[in-house]
């Protein structure tokens, strides 16, 4: 992991400093900022297409943990002693159903993140204002407690907005 | 209750395997933070280069998808610290478990050998016996124990005076299965309150509420988790060589649960790795964080003092009377505000270096020690000491705090990014050390005493580096000290036990009685360097206090190390008029100057290409 981490500074680094030592001295190597005083479209578009595989692939690092998580379940089921004749075992079924949910909240909001940041390195939105009022925009909400019938809260888009 | 029957059934396993997944949660989540800070965020990170030109994401919108980012990678911050507090209670709980069905079925055990009948609610019927009384043999019986002391002896008198001498044992048997059974539920009362406090949020926000509430959290399970994991246990104190022992001793298991249980006492331990230390120092400086603000938050306003009277107010109040009101608050509530709010300052400051990580080339972030109280700890790296080829450690001087902070992490900064453009520099770490009480103003900075009582902190921290150092050769180490931070590398140095390969110091009113030369140093010959910018007033003011002398002497005769007779090599500031020229006594980090550069070149060992003022 740190190996990673240091290899994905240096490479930021070593594309940044363009091998130049005394700044006095050397001549800049070829870098995407050569081109004038703003970075090109394509390279923005790289930066936003990175950006959007490494929320994705924090999937692949949290799953596995969640599997895990959900293994953690045995023997402590609603039917099981543990979790009937034990406060700290009934806790346990209550507290792990919370973490379930908030992990799956934080899923859904790295998918929604991802999609976005792949959009923001296309054509699809209009303009650099769009993109941020995209980000702005929350779309991933907590699961709603739902009342006895199935319907959510009284309240909750109950009323159309005039 | 904790029946017998459900603590026979129960299995203290499947506590620990629960355990075990919110383990893996928590690490997963943690790693999840650092890949958001140190890749993900960090790569899209404006970077500035020649002509206004900017590398990585800029504007509005890239400030909006980081701001998201930033967001989501504090909730796995959260998740991870929370989830370590989750594990650390079922492991506590499957503890104390495990020694009561220990108990219990010893008792059990001693039951069926002996031909008892323990019944469903833990009394124990045993057959007749003994020596014959009036003809008859004594009659067998049930044995009860009682929840009431009293009862209980007379229940204990009575069983033993009984001729059938079953009746002692099976009373032993009950008494211990009911003290098993009351084990269990006690531990099952004091850890499920714990347990439940540690609900996972339903929303994408974490506060400082949150992060209070954590910490309170956090406060709860240590009550009940010493019998566990003592706190007792760690290290206090210790050399770091014991330390890093103490460490490498434990299993997986516990270092997690360590970690997660007293993070304030595992991030302060010299010897222990750099990646150890951030994450407990991240999340006390989390909660702390969270603390402070709800009790800043909970403090009454301050009243505003307008000396003209407002439209409207009532003429009877006069200004008198607004000042007054603002004294009061001044007396009850003045000193708490000024120290939550210095202290709030310098967290604010470590928590923008580690959003920061990226920008303009910085690298990761590591909090190696955090302390909110007093004067306040901070010690901030940039890159990882531990895997480094060269490590910068800087100590600043009078007047240096947590709430100041923020100048102090900024120069390691910009030495970083110096030391890591030379060529062949390799990996580079820069380390801001505000680890002792340093005077706090001028005429305080008179006295010894804070460099004498911070001169083992420093000693501990220079091993600690090199005691965590995963390989052999290790890393190349420069202790640099500005002002009286210079003093107290001298004292560190007088007591043999600083490890460093080479020592800059920059403006040094001294340091200390001891060195009147540079080779009375332990550092290695030729490895001292110092910096005495014009216009910096500080090496010829202090050399009273703090120069070297033969004997007591005048005070212009006082040694301090920026004079040549000192016989340290004296590091250009730059010639007047020249590019990157710097003077005064606070400049020596400037940005581009000949003093930050120079500096550079010693911390990767760079010696040829220093240029100092005796060539």
């Amino acid at each position: 992991m740190v190996d990673a981490r240091v290899s994905g500074i240096r490479a930021l680094i070593d594309e940044n400093a363009g091998g130049n030592t005394d700044a006095a001295t050397a001549t800049p190597a070829a870098s995407p900022w050569d081109e004038g005083g703003r970075s090109d479209l394509n390279s923005d578009t790289r930066l936003w297409n990175t950006a959007s595989s490494g929320v994705d692939s924090l999937r692949d690092t949290l799953k596995p943990a969640v599997t895990k998580l959900d293994d953690g379940r045995r023997g402590l089921g609603p039917g099981d002693t543990a979790v009937t004749g034990l406060l700290t075992g009934a806790a346990q079924t209550d507290v792990h159903d919370t973490w379930a949910r908030y992990l799956d909240l934080l899923a859904r909001e790295s998918a929604e993140l991802s999609d976005k940041l792949t959009k923001a390195g296309s054509d699809h939105y209009a303009n650099e204002e769009a993109v941020a009022a995209a980000f702005r925009q929350q779309l991933t909400k907590p699961e709603e407690p739902t009342s006895v019938l199935g319907l959510p809260p009284f309240g909750v888009h109950a009323f159309p907005s005039w | 209750m904790v029946t017998l029957s459900t603590l026979r059934a129960v299995n203290p396993d499947d506590f620990e395997q629960a355990a075990d997944g919110y383990h893996a949660v928590s690490s997963a989540a943690g790693a999840a933070k650092d890949r958001l800070a140190n890749e993900i965020i960090a790569r899209s990170m404006p970077v500035h280069g020649r002509d206004d030109a900017v590398a990585g994401l800029v504007g509005q919108a890239a400030d909006a998808a980081r701001k998201r980012l930033q967001r989501l990678a504090d909730n796995y911050h959260y998740t991870q610290v929370e989830c370590g507090l989750v594990r650390a209670v079922l492991n506590g709980f499957a503890a104390d478990l495990h020694a009561a069905k220990q108990k219990l079925d010893a008792a059990l055990d001693d039951a069926t050998a002996s031909g008892f009948t323990v019944t469903s609610d833990g009394s124990v019927t045993f057959p007749s016996a003994g020596e014959r009384v009036d003809g008859r043999t004594p009659e067998g019986g049930t044995a009860v124990s009682y929840g009431d002391p009293a009862a209980n002896g007379l229940a204990d008198q009575a069983a033993h005076l009984d001729p059938n001498p079953h009746h002692a044992r099976a009373k032993d048997c009950a008494d211990r299965i009911a003290e098993a059974l009351r084990e269990a539920e006690e531990a099952d009362e004091t850890w499920a309150p714990k347990l439940r406090a540690l609900k996972a949020q339903n929303d994408l926000t974490v506060s400082h509420a949150d992060w209070a509430d954590v910490h309170s959290d956090q406060e709860a399970v240590q009550q009940g988790a010493d019998r566990y994991l003592a706190q007792g246990d760690i290290p206090d104190g210790r050399p770091p060589r014991e330390n890093a022992a103490w460490w490498n001793d434990l299993t997986d298991e516990q270092r997690a649960d360590y970690t997660a249980l007293y993070p304030s006492s595992i991030g302060a331990l010299d010897g222990i790795p750099s990646d150890v230390r951030d994450e407990a120092n991240r999340a006390v400086l989390a909660q702390t964080r969270g603390h402070y603000e709800t009790q800043l938050a909970a403090l009454p306003a301050k009243p505003a003092f307008d000396p003209y009277n407002q439209p409207g107010l009532s003429e009877d109040v006069t200004w008198r009377d607004r000042q007054a009101r603002v004294l009061d608050w001044e007396e009850k509530y003045g000193a708490e505000h000024d120290r939550l709010t210095k202290a709030l300052t310098g967290m604010e400051a470590i928590d923008r270096r580690i959003d920061n990580t990226g920008r303009n080339g910085l690298p990761e972030a590591y909090v190696l020690g955090f302390d909110a109280e007093g004067n306040g700890r901070a010690i901030i790296a940039n890159g990882n000491p531990d895997t480094a080829d060269h490590t910068a450690v800087f100590v600043p001087g009078t007047g240096s705090n947590l709430a100041k902070a923020e100048n102090d992490i900024e120069r390691m900064g910009l030495l970083w990014r110096a030391s890591s453009a030379n060529p062949g520099a390799g990996d580079v770490a820069t380390i801001t050390w505000i680890g002792y009480d340093a005077p706090q103003e001028i005429p305080l900075a008179a006295s010894a005493s804070y460099a004498d009582k911070g001169a083992e902190s420093l000693s501990s921290f220079m091993e600690g580096l090199e005691a965590s150092q995963p390989r052999e050769g290790g890393s190349h180490y420069t202790t640099i000290g500005h002002s009286y931070g210079s003093t107290l590398i001298g004292y560190s140095d007088a007591r043999g036990d600083l490890r460093t390969d080479d020592v800059i110091v920059a403006g040094s009113p001294g340091l200390g009685p001891w060195a009147t030369h540079a080779s009375d140093m332990h550092v290695p010959d030729g490895h001292v360097w110092s910096a005495e910018a014009d216009e910096d007033y500080v090496p010829d003011g202090g050399r009273f206090f703090h120069g070297a002398a033969d004997q007591p002497t005048l005070d212009r005769e006082r040694i301090v190390p920026s004079d040549k007779e000192f016989g340290a090599h004296r590091i250009s500031t730059g010639d007047p008029g020249a590019p990157g020229y710097v003077t005064g006594h606070s400049d020596y980090w400037r940005e581009e100057s000949v003093s930050l550069r120079n500096q550079a070149k010693i911390v990767t060992g760079d010696y040829d290409q220093v240029t100092t003022v005796d060539d």
